[in-house]
């Protein structure tokens, strides 16, 4: 055999389609640029003028009145608590009904599926928006918005959790003749114990992100300090503001994980 | 025979979730009384409401071309965010992941560093550049950046940590740079799951850059809060409906991109 070419090919894909992806994809791009009317300098320049301008004018921080942000800290987080709490319970009733493991009704099933899915899929800042319409200012229609999304998401994700628990042992109960109760509270329910503290965990980390962005479509807590500081170019304060949000999200995150470890 | 009655579940788990309950009802009861959540002001509104959703039952056709037009503005910042967000995450999660990195202490700042930017909410990202930027498509897509950025760098750093160490060494015995391991090891092994990630992170994009018109940048979102504060309220339930209708597409779309590439059918 000859051996005239010793370039041995480490690719064998077929270099045919990743071509055509990325050719599909650079003609997006030049679409979408052309499209926002933004120019390849403004693009490119972005970002280091951003830089530049917060290194400038929002350093340094202001924590001088830390103190005064505590309620608000404390109305964004019980929101997302109280949120959390209502939606879980409501979105276990929602997942019971969507999962074909415990409901064998199909009209319910479909439509608590849309319900779920039109509540998940509207962005929860125009959730936010369009209650603050509806009901005016005020932490409540924060907590409803929170509350809404929520059970979007979980309703969900206990479905498909409830989904996964096998057949088999419900329908062991089942040829014993239990009850639907029996079932669901004997069957079910242990098996989804593990995920529903999983999911409820992850949500209320959502919950406080949003909780916090919530406040400046005007539901309280402290997301609007951020928008009225810088409103008034007060940016040094702004900052102070925002590194107390990284703060609690921050923390949030460490104990949810923490609590995750322990609990599952 | 006498019928005994058989416990289903001991007598220790049900005073542990007896507890549980009562640890959980408490903490409800402390958040819901720290908030002071005005309750009359919320029930006196609350006869205003009827009226509000009645005054929503309808549509205004003549918004949707606009809406249409604000909607493909969305989309493409939205994608623009993206592309660049997955070309930086790339080079910087293939830096920062533990397995690959050139250097750990690089690998911890950019871990560290990211988690911080992945915490600031894009809506503040938004008011942040807009202040510095100005209004404008260009700021909405800076504010994107952050977020997309910083959630794809977790994720991705992520699949190439759970690539483990066995193409790397096998790779890096033959002599093989940095930069081929990179390209040739990794990148073949996490492309589905990084592909998996940027259908997720697109939804995502979406969401947030409509999301972003609440506060000034362009788009639907926008529109959406013009229609509101001019009380429109034909042309809200317009524009939420197209809203709703899109991110549904879109979700769809999504999962069947996500679970093709899952389950292999090339």
């Amino acid at each position: 055999m000859s051996n005239l070419n010793p370039k041995i090919m480490l690719d064998q894909r077929d270099s045919k389609k990743p071509l055509l992806i990325a050719a599909l994809l650079c003609a997006t791009f030049l679409f979408a640029v052309i499209y926002l009317k933004i120019s390849i300098v403004d693009m490119v320049m972005g970002l280091p003028n951003f830089i530049l301008f917060f290194f400038q004018n929002f350093f340094p921080p202001s924590l001088e009145n830390v103190q005064q942000y505590i309620p608000a800290v404390l109305d964004t987080i019980g929101y997302a608590v109280i949120a959390t709490f209502l939606s879980s319970i409501l979105a276990l009733i929602l997942g019971i009904l969507i999962s074909e493991n415990t409901n064998k009704v199909k009209s319910i099933r479909v439509i608590c599926r849309a319900f779920v899915s039109i509540l998940r899929n509207i962005p929860f800042v125009i959730w936010g928006a369009l209650l603050v319409y509806i009901f005016g200012l005020g932490g409540i229609v924060g907590v409803l918005a929170l509350i809404l999304v929520t059970i979007g998401f979980l309703g969900k994700s206990y479905a498909e959790s409830i989904d996964e628990i096998s057949g088999e042992k419900l329908e062991a109960l089942r040829a014993n003749g239990s009850s639907y109760f029996q079932i669901l509270l004997h069957g079910v329910l242990p098996q989804f114990v593990p995920s529903w503290i999983n999911w409820t965990l992850f949500s209320f980390e959502i919950n406080v992100r949003a909780s916090v962005v919530l406040g400046l479509v005007g539901s309280g807590g402290i997301g609007v300090l951020i928008d009225t500081n810088i409103n008034l170019f007060n940016y040094g304060e702004a900052l102070g503001i925002i590194i107390v949000i990284v703060s609690i999200i921050l923390l949030t995150e460490f104990v949810t994980n923490t609590l995750r470890k322990k609990l599952v | 025979m006498e019928m005994n009655y058989i416990r289903v579940t001991s007598k220790g788990s049900v005073w542990k979730m007896i507890l549980l309950i009562i640890a959980l009802i408490s903490i409800f009861v402390i958040a819901a009384t720290l908030i002071n959540l005005n309750l009359e002001q919320f029930f006196a509104r609350l006869e205003n409401v009827p009226g509000v959703l009645n005054s929503m039952m309808a549509i205004d056709a003549s918004i949707i071309p606009a809406a249409l037009l604000e909607l493909v503005t969305s989309l493409s910042l939205a994608f623009l965010a993206l592309v660049v967000g997955v070309c930086l995450a790339m080079i910087l999660s293939f830096l920062a992941a533990s397995n690959i990195t050139p250097n750990n202490f690089l690998s911890s700042f950019i871990k560290g560093f990211f988690a911080i930017i992945r915490s600031i909410p894009s809506l503040v990202w938004g008011l942040m550049v807009i202040a510095s930027l100005g209004f404008g498509n260009t700021s909405g897509f800076i504010a994107m950046l952050f977020s997309a950025i910083g959630y794809l760098v977790k994720m991705f750093t992520g699949s190439i940590e759970d690539a483990g160490y066995d193409v790397i060494e096998a790779m890096r015995s033959t002599g093989a740079s940095w930069f081929s391991i990179v390209y040739h090891g990794l990148l073949p092994l996490c492309i589905t799951s990084f592909v998996a990630w940027i259908t997720v992170r697109f939804e995502g994009n979406i969401s947030e850059s409509i999301s972003l018109g609440i506060i000034g940048v362009g788009g639907i979102g926008l529109l959406l809060t013009q229609a509101i504060g001019t009380y429109n309220y034909a042309q809200t339930t317009t524009i939420v409906i197209i809203i709703c209708s899109f991110m549904l597409i879109i979700e769809f779309l999504m999962t069947r991109i996500k679970s093709k590439i899952t389950h292999g059918s090339r």
